[in-house]
């Protein structure tokens, strides 16, 4: 059996703590960019916001993803035991499934935030 | 008794009554404490609340004043969030179950924990005293600008709000520190975070909101009594300032408080379920999920609650989408409760019977959050008895109910008697139709057009029937709290022995006897799995033990996997705590009746209590490995992430004057305003070069220390104090030399904060240097053992970066932007 070498085994820790804090600090970091560029927006006028949105929310998306993608590969626990989640699980494999769950959760919640600047007149 | 446990109970219990009471450490005991002080404003609190339904149940009724109507409910609002809901799960059963379910014997910092408590006590003591006087605060427990300003709202009701909140939030901030650093690094060895109770998860969650969601309160209740106080104009659109800065600073706060109170709950019923339902919980993982990503969500909310402001359209949809989006971990979770119960095989015993009216009420609540999170239907009923209705559907029903879940089902550990199973459920019937009957026709009444807060209506309002009918259902909860206190006192006196394990549970609290010793457990188990009492292999010793000494110690672990077990030598008791607590107090006190010589008496007390709690314990004993207590360095150490957490709290808030900063530039014409000119840079470059040049000596005193370099360490600290101490002498020259006051506009008032709370800064550490000096010249440190130097030099090199922050935005940007 193949053993971890502990450089490559902190920096998978730390890719997991990467997969598992990206999705909801990119969603925070969406709304509250998106909140404060519409104020600006409807005072000056000046900002062309619903390029820019979409622009953002293309690269938090992206972040949010990416993070799901590097959780994905710890789903799957080490020979594949004590896999069921009512039971026991894993740590790697806890996180990774939580770095999944959470992408999908804020892949969902950055579209709603984006949404209404398609919809809704924007300084009304 | 055996050798061991005798030993262990020497070394753990607090002898002696004064000792007892005043001096004890014990998160046992401090959870019980908080969990009786809770309910004793509860009591008071609740009282209000039957004084307020008695006054609606018929119109026109006149057994109270306006102006005493508004002192109730200021005060129902105010005690039951901050004084018995947020307290009692986090101080209380936070304190009393987080150690004993993660398999420890105590807190991270137990004097901090008890200093949580005293200060706790002291805070409500402050608040609750304004009644007694007949100058309770009336603004409403959200405390809006410009009603509690002092043109509004003359007299001293409004500062002991104020005062009272950001008093008491020390102790809820300190409490938070604790408890992450207690579930990272205390738990037994084999609990990694996959097989952490949810419970625990949920703690964990709640104390990071916490340290995020505090700040934003403080600093607003500190600017509303500093403009009240002392004539600044943070929240005077009449001089620069800005009403709309209170509603955001308080509900960044408001709102993740709901769940600072609702996740606890969540964690409560999480753990009841499964128990009651013999099976294991139904999707960890998304719980775990749910609880986190709630926690974040919670605070893209806080826009929910200004939706009539006038903000944009769109502004408003962001959060009205933040809004719904946290219905998903919501709903997951009320699907995986429904999943365990379904595949469960049910015991109906009272605390799961509440649990299950959670489940009911909490939906409710849920359905008429989404609707108030449709800006639309929100500005129908924004202020009305229909926001009532559904804050009390979340709040009682999402947070009251799983407490006495909590209390049916954890009682028996605390107290080793059962309580009635019969009188459990008259109080759960009684409670709950009462709850609904109080506050469902509140929907109703909202929807007619009843305000909150107002003390009567005329008769030909149509709203005479629904009142009653919610004032007849306020009494029967009455009732059911009475039954409740009444079962608990009986339980006391003749309650059936609880044994170790009544309800056959699987989390470790139930590992131990009821009601635990002192030292929790005679040997710190080691944790195969999430449920280890479920488990055919039970916790094991297989790790050497800590305890067989006269110091007090338990294991400290990493923080994902719990393992690399080392010993911690834990305080014992002492009265520093509550002398601290005391000194803070009479600072309050002080500043209330704008008494400098009471404000100077406070601040000597607490300095000179905290100067002899940071001088280390007698080092001249032995652990139980036969050597010199070691102090952990580094990230084993827990002091390094309480360290870390203090600074994560006061980078919050500094961002958030920033914030202040730039959010009363946007609306301001001119900047700075009134016509002053922007701020010289003479002084403040001399400064920046002053401070940055003082990290050099704490990197080389910190690098000497590491060599065993004594001489390298006290010079470094030295000079490092000697460049603290010229940037602060300068920083009085340049206030001496302003044209300007702090209360002529928004920005004075601004520029004097920002700049002075960076100063105190520095000031602290300095002290903080200043007794590192005192020890290194005492020989308290060397290579092995000098986390006291790593400490105070992380510390000094946060105040010198936020420097270049205060230094960029406060002198450079009016300048250049």
């Amino acid at each position: 059996m193949q053993h971890a070498t502990p450089v490559s085994a902190h920096s998978r820790g730390l890719l997991l703590w990467y997969a598992v804090l990206v999705g909801p600090v990119a969603w925070s970091g969406h709304l509250l960019f998106s909140y404060l560029l519409v104020s600006t927006a409807c005072d000056t006028g000046q900002v062309r916001m619903r390029i820019i949105i979409a622009a953002l929310t293309i690269v938090v998306e992206a972040l949010v993803l990416s993070g799901a993608a590097i959780g994905s590969r710890s789903w799957r626990p080490p020979g594949n035991r004590l896999a069921d989640d009512d039971g026991d699980l894993n740590r790697a494999s806890f996180m990774g499934r939580l770095a999944v769950f959470e992408g999908v959760l804020f892949f969902v919640a950055a579209l709603f935030t984006a949404a209404p600047v398609y919809f809704l007149r924007v300084c009304a | 008794m055996t050798t061991t446990a005798a030993r262990l109970t020497r070394t753990w219990e607090a002898p002696g009554f004064v000792r007892g009471i005043f001096a004890n450490v014990d998160h046992k005991q401090i959870g019980l404490r908080y969990i009786a002080t809770a309910f004793v404003f509860m009591g008071e609190a609740g009282i209000g609340g039957l004084v307020m339904r008695t006054q609606l149940a018929v119109p026109n009724n006149t057994i109270v004043s306006p102006d005493h109507y508004n002192q109730v409910f200021t005060l129902h609002g105010t005690v039951m969030i901050f004084l018995f809901a947020t307290p009692l799960l986090i101080g209380g059963l936070g304190n009393y179950l987080i150690p004993l379910m993660i398999g420890s014997r105590d807190m991270a910092f137990p004097r901090l924990n008890a200093l949580s408590y005293w200060i706790y006590l002291f805070a409500g003591m402050f608040i609750y005293s304004s009644f007694f006087v007949g100058k309770a605060p009336n603004g409403g427990w959200f405390a809006y600008v410009p009603l509690t300003s002092v043109a509004y709202s003359p007299g001293i009701n409004l500062d002991f709000w104020a005062l009272g909140i950001v008093f008491l939030g020390i102790s809820t901030t300190a409490s938070a520190v604790n408890f992450i650093v207690t579930i990272f690094k205390l738990r037994a060895p084999g609990m990694n975070v996959a097989r952490m109770p949810l419970f625990v998860w949920a703690m964990l969650v709640t104390s990071f909101a916490i340290v995020f969601a505090l700040p934003p309160l403080t600093l607003g209740a500190s600017l509303l009594e500093i403009d009240r106080q002392y004539g600044t104009h943070f929240y005077d659109p009449g001089a620069g300032g800005s009403v709309l800065l209170w509603q955001h600073l308080f509900w960044v706060f408001g709102h993740p408080e709901v769940y600072i109170m609702f996740l606890p709950a969540v964690g409560i019923v999480s753990t009841v379920i499964p128990t009651f339902a013999r099976t294991r919980i139904a999707a960890y993982t998304l719980l775990v999920l749910s609880s986190v990503s709630i926690g974040f969500i919670s605070f893209g909310v806080w826009v929910h609650h200004m939706f009539s402001v006038g903000l944009p359209p769109v502004s408003l949809a962001f959060f009205a989408a933040a809004g719904m989006a946290i219905t998903i971990p919501s709903g997951i979770q009320i699907f995986a409760w429904i999943a365990t119960i379904w595949k469960g095989d049910i015991l109906w015993r009272t605390p799961f019977l509440f649990a299950v009216g959670f489940l009911f009420t909490i939906m409710l609540g849920g359905f008429t959050g989404v609707m108030v999170s449709a800006v639309p239907f929100d500005w129908q009923v924004t202020d009305s008895q229909f926001i009532v209705a559904h804050l009390h559907y979340v709040l009682v029903g999402g947070v009251v109910l799983p407490i006495f879940a909590a209390l049916y089902y954890w009682l028996p550990k605390m107290t080793g008697r059962m309580l009635d199973e019969r009188l459990g459920q008259w109080h759960f019937w009684l409670f709950f139709i009462g709850f609904n009957l109080t506050f469902f026709p509140m929907h109703l009444m909202g929807l007619y057009g009843m305000p909150r807060r107002v003390y009567t209506y005329e008769p030909d309002f149509g709203l005479t029937g629904l009142n009653l009918v919610s004032t007849v259902g306020a009494f029967m909860q009455a009732a059911g709290i009475a039954v409740f206190v009444l079962n608990f006192v009986l339980s006391m006196i003749r309650g059936d022995e609880a044994g170790d394990d009544p309800w056959r549970a699987g989390t470790l609290e139930w590992a131990t006897t009821s009601p635990p010793e002192a030292f929790n457990f005679r040997e710190i188990p080691t944790v195969h799995s999430r449920d280890p009492l479920w488990d055919a292999a039970a916790p094991t010793r297989s790790v050497a033990q800590p305890g067989d000494s006269v110091l007090r110690e338990t294991f400290a672990t990493s923080v994902l996997d719990a393992d690399q077990p080392h010993v911690l030598v834990m305080p014992g008791e002492t009265y520093l705590p509550f002398l601290l607590a005391l000194g803070i107090g009479i600072l309050f006190v002080g500043i209330l009746f704008n008494r400098m010589e009471v404000v100077v008496a406070g601040a000597v007390i607490g300095l000179a209590v905290t100067a002899l709690w940071m001088w280390p314990a007698d080092r001249s004993v032995q652990t139980s490995t036969g050597r010199k207590p070691k102090s952990l360095q580094g990230t084993e150490a827990p002091a390094t992430w309480g360290l870390l957490m203090f600074i994560a709290t006061e980078s919050i808030f500094f961002a958030l004057l920033f914030s202040c900063y730039f959010y009363i530039r946007s609306g301001a014409g001119a900047w700075p305003q009134g016509g002053i000119e922007s701020p010289k840079l003479l002084t403040p470059s001399i400064n920046t070069v002053i401070l940055l040049a003082s990290s050099v000596p704490i990197f080389w005193a910190d690098a000497s220390i590491k060599r065993g370099n004594q001489a390298g360490l006290r010079i470094g600290f030295a000079l490092s104090f000697l460049l603290g101490a010229v940037f602060l002498v300068l920083q009085l020259r340049e206030y001496g030399s302003l044209p300007f006051h702090a209360n002529v506009n928004a920005y004075t008032g601004l520029f004097f904060v920002i700049t002075a709370f960076h100063g105190v800064h520095v000031f602290v550490g300095m002290l903080m240097n200043a007794s590192t000096q005192v020890r290194a010249w005492a020989g308290h440190f060397s290579s092995e053992d000098h986390l006291a130097v790593q400490n105070a030099g992380w510390y000094w090199h946060f105040v010198d970066v936020v420097w270049l922050f205060v230094f960029s935005i406060v002198y450079i940007s009016p300048h250049v932007i």
